[in-house]
């Protein structure tokens, strides 16, 4: 790769934003490339999401596994914690025990025939328009409605639910600015605090106002859904869970659940309509599940679409840096994911690499809850998309545009599908 | 060959059994459910060994046949 940078790591660190499109669109893995041999641990006093950023394998594994140094309770005085992703252990392992049979994969495995059909659904219309925005017409709607489907969360509300995720994860970004009627403009152009602010607080109420409702009905009236089976588990095997804690999960799960899979199935397809090789040696693999496994996990290696936070829960040197306690420290996943030592030739999609020991689900206590399902709805969206459109581009003249925010995503992918 | 796997550090990942169904079982929550030192058929002994090597958390441990 030829090096198109010029400034020492430090300078760059001095002014990095993650939210910069520029840095986001052409500059972040070479950033990431020179941050790896020269500044594993950067302080970045732009950067709205985190203190510190660590860009190699090892030490954002560590990250990962030493948990009681880096606490998941990142916004200690939030007024409503993710259960569990923000609860530490030895509480968050008592969540994890309710939770993990729900989503075993024996479990999603059993959801493989709505999700394959739900797949091609979206397929016949996507073949039916010949030239769509890839992310309205399957990336969104894929894992949102699957989603639904599980918890027990209304079809018909599904663009509400949406609607607020969406707000609560990407209120910040530029590109969501219209879609969220924000007209505040700072002088970079970027929406006012201010105005972001009031529109997270005023979807947060209404996401929790309506999360209260559909608890209490499934009080009154058990369905066959995930939501109705949080109002029967125990704690630790004594108590049921409060209606705070049934909330606060589903809460959780509405963030987590509808936006991870939008964003993977975005950024990949993006890489396939750009790079019509790359996309002809998954074509000639589609038939063999054990190869599909493979190429899923590379894919999310590729694309990692979020590097997660964590919070020094103490003053203490790490990996370089002298970190003080409540800083926090951005895991740089999508670097990790690229370390040479690690990864040969870490820049290529290599579909059957292995071992691939990618950080994309995270490791240790945190791992992600939903992986088994999102491993199968990648594997079977691929295969179904590519079984039946195998050819299609970018459309002409049409630029993708990015999430422009904490997280890497694609805002909309206009595709055209070739006879 | 044997394999044995580290309960503590398993977090059901589930990549032993993506790799190695026959070798690797999983529980009710998904996580790798193997006795200790678990003789490993002969033809799958390579299942087995991708198996151990493709866990995130390194939890599992092959014992090769001395001799």
């Amino acid at each position: 790769m030829t090096t198109s940078i010029t400034r020492s790591p430090e300078a760059i660190a001095a002014g990095l934003r993650t939210d910069d499109p520029d840095f986001r669109e052409n500059l972040e893995f070479e950033v990431y490339d020179l941050f790896r041999r020269e500044l594993p641990a950067a302080r970045l006093p732009m950067e709205k999401n985190g203190d510190w950023l660590f860009t190699r394998y090892d030490d954002v594994r560590q990250i990962f596994l030493a948990h009681e140094t880096f606490s998941n309770n990142v916004y200690r005085f939030a007024d409503v914690r993710y259960i569990p992703q923000q609860i530490d252990p030895p509480e968050q392992r008592e969540y994890r025990k309710i939770l993990e049979p729900m989503f075993s994969p024996q479990n999603m495995s059993r959801l493989e025939p709505d999700i394959e059909k739900f797949a091609h659904e979206l397929i016949d219309g996507m073949m039916a328009a010949k030239s769509f925005d890839f992310m309205d017409a399957f990336a969104v709607p894929f894992p949102t409605i699957i989603f639904c489907r599980l918890m027990g969360f209304p079809l018909e509300d599904h663009p509400k639910l949406l609607r607020w995720s969406r707000i609560l994860l990407h209120g910040r970004a530029t590109a969501f600015a219209d879609e969220f009627g924000l007209t505040e403009r700072d002088a970079s152009g970027r929406p006012t605090d201010e105005s972001v602010n009031r529109l997270f607080a005023q979807a947060q109420q209404d996401a929790l106002a309506y999360l209260d409702g559909l608890i209490a009905a499934r009080r009154r009236e058990p369905q066959d859904d995930l939501l109705t089976q949080l109002l029967d588990v125990r704690y630790e095997g004594q108590r049921p869970l409060s209606h705070e804690e049934v909330r606060n999960m589903s809460y959780l799960f509405m963030i987590a659940g509808l936006d991870t899979v939008t964003a993977a199935l975005g950024l990949i397809t993006r890489t396939f309509a750009e790079r019509p090789a790359e996309r002809r040696k998954l074509v000639s693999i589609i038939g063999d599940k054990g190869a599909m496994d493979l190429a899923v996990e590379e894919l999310l290696r590729f694309h990692a679409s979020v590097d997660p936070h964590r919070r020094a829960a103490a003053s203490c040197p790490f990996a370089g840096a002298d970190l003080q306690e409540d800083q926090i420290i951005i895991a740089g996943v999508g670097s990790a994911n690229r370390d040479e030592t690690v990864f040969e030739r870490p820049n290529e999609i290599i579909l059957d690499r292995h071992p691939n020991p990618h950080l994309t689900f995270a490791v240790g206590v945190h791992r992600c809850l939903g992986i088994h399902l999102a491993r199968r709805e990648l594997r079977i969206a691929l295969k179904a998309i590519h079984e039946r459109m195998p050819n299609y581009h970018i459309a002409e003249g049409a630029t993708p545009t990015i999430y422009t925010d904490g997280m890497r995503g694609i805002h909309t992918l206009p595709l055209v599908i070739e006879d | 060959m044997k394999v044995s796997v580290d309960t503590v550090k398993c977090m059901g990942h589930g990549q032993c059994n993506l790799l190695a169904p026959r070798v690797y079982s999983l529980d009710e929550r998904g996580y790798c459910n193997v006795p200790d030192a678990m003789p490993v058929p002969a033809d799958e002994e390579k299942a087995a060994r991708k198996g151990a090597e493709g866990c995130p958390e390194q939890a599992i441990i092959v014992i090769e046949d001395v001799g």
